[in-house]
């Protein structure tokens, strides 16, 4: 695959630059929702609607600047033990709401409990990406069809396995490379979506990659997502 | 009321946190910038001061500074919500306790409600 860091090129001060920018008018949205939320005299579905819209283009724009950081090493990432389990549960308690909202059932399905390096937050902030680039990107869950979004961990060999899969996803290798290789050349990097570019998944793969972790398609029980490979080590697990 | 002095320089963030806090009963002065804070703080003593350490023509860290230089101030907790993530200081725990800055909020994560909940836990144990 080719790595995604090289999607970060001569303009990327600039573009952490107009991302950083555009967090003030989205929190400002975001705030005044908040505020507006306690009038009960407007409509209440509307305002949330704004609220979430603006809170998930400011976690984008964030997790961008991290990845930016990230490549460019201008933020020493620190690696500790983590679970990765508690990392995609808490991502999907994270996601609920909004899954609930766009007609996805969220299943947890976290087989193993092995302690593998990372950093938290920013393996956090990769997969909420990805969830939220899943649940916002399809337009295919109309009519209240229900769809599932299966944030799974399972052993692989030596790695720790974690993705996030959909029933309403169509991805593969193919796909996954070729909108890699096509994200400067075409406005719509993903055939799967048609109405956003799937920017969440390439800013999750360049914060994954800064740890060494690759981003890539994947199975699990019939459902096609993204998932990472976490190496397991032997002594962590007497730490 | 418990007073509390809000430095934000952008002004529709200001108005918004403003109107939330208000609302609950907290009575929020509203600076732009360092030397409007300093001539409000003045008169109105707050219990917490609420600082985006951004500012117009100003460091933050020096505004604090400045602000520990009364006497009269030493011991009003400041609450940090901004923009800047603290990980861009190279400050530990410790030397932002000794400024008096008793929690820092990133703006992008903390919503006026979560900010709300600080303060109470804040102005509930803070003795001045």
């Amino acid at each position: 695959m080719k790595g995604t860091n090289s999607l970060v090129g001569v303009d990327q001060y600039l573009l952490k630059s107009i991302a950083e920018e555009l967090r003030l008018p989205l929190i400002q949205i975001s705030r005044l929702a908040e505020l507006n939320m306690q009038n009960q005299k407007i409509d209440q579905t509307d305002i949330k609607k704004m609220e979430s819209s603006a809170d998930l283009a400011i976690q984008l724009l964030e997790s961008f600047i991290l990845g930016v950081e990230y490549s460019d090493r201008q933020t020493e990432i620190e690696l500790s033990p983590i679970t990765i389990g508690a990392v995609l549960n808490d991502v999907a308690h994270q996601v609920n709401k909004l899954a609930t909202a766009n007609n996805y059932d969220i299943e947890l399905s976290v087989k193993s409990a092995h302690p593998v390096m990372g950093n938290y937050e920013a393996i956090k902030m990769a997969y909420l990406n990805i969830a939220h680039t899943i649940i916002t990107g399809s337009s295919k869950n109309e009519n209240n069809r229900r769809s599932s979004l299966v944030f799974a961990v399972y052993n692989r060999g030596p790695k720790n396995m974690a993705g996030i899969y959909s029933n309403n996803l169509d991805i593969n290798k193919n796909v996954w490379e070729k909108s890699i290789n096509n994200f400067e050349k075409s406005r719509q990097k993903m055939p799967e979506f048609s109405h956003i570019n799937g920017s969440g998944f390439f800013v999750a793969s360049s914060i994954l990659e800064a740890m060494s972790l690759e981003l890539g398609p994947s199975k699990f029980h019939g459902n096609k997502g993204l998932a990472a490979g976490f190496p397991l080590s032997q002594q962590l697990p007497l730490v | 009321m418990k007073k509390i002095l809000l430095i934000e320089p952008d002004k529709t963030l200001s108005i918004v946190a403003h109107d939330y806090l208000q609302g609950r009963d907290l009575d929020i002065q509203i600076a732009e910038g360092a030397q409007e804070a300093v001539n409000l703080a003045d008169k109105n003593e707050p219990e917490l001061v609420i600082l985006e350490i951004q500012l117009k023509h100003h460091n933050g860290i020096d505004f604090i500074h400045e602000f520990r230089s009364y006497p009269e101030w030493h011991k009003i907790p400041i609450l940090i919500y901004s923009m800047i993530p603290k990980k861009e200081f190279p400050l530990d725990d410790n030397a932002w306790r000794q400024l008096g800055v008793v929690k820092y909020l990133y703006k992008p994560k903390v919503k006026l409600g979560e900010l709300y909940n600080e303060i109470n836990e804040i102005l509930s144990e803070t003795k001045i």
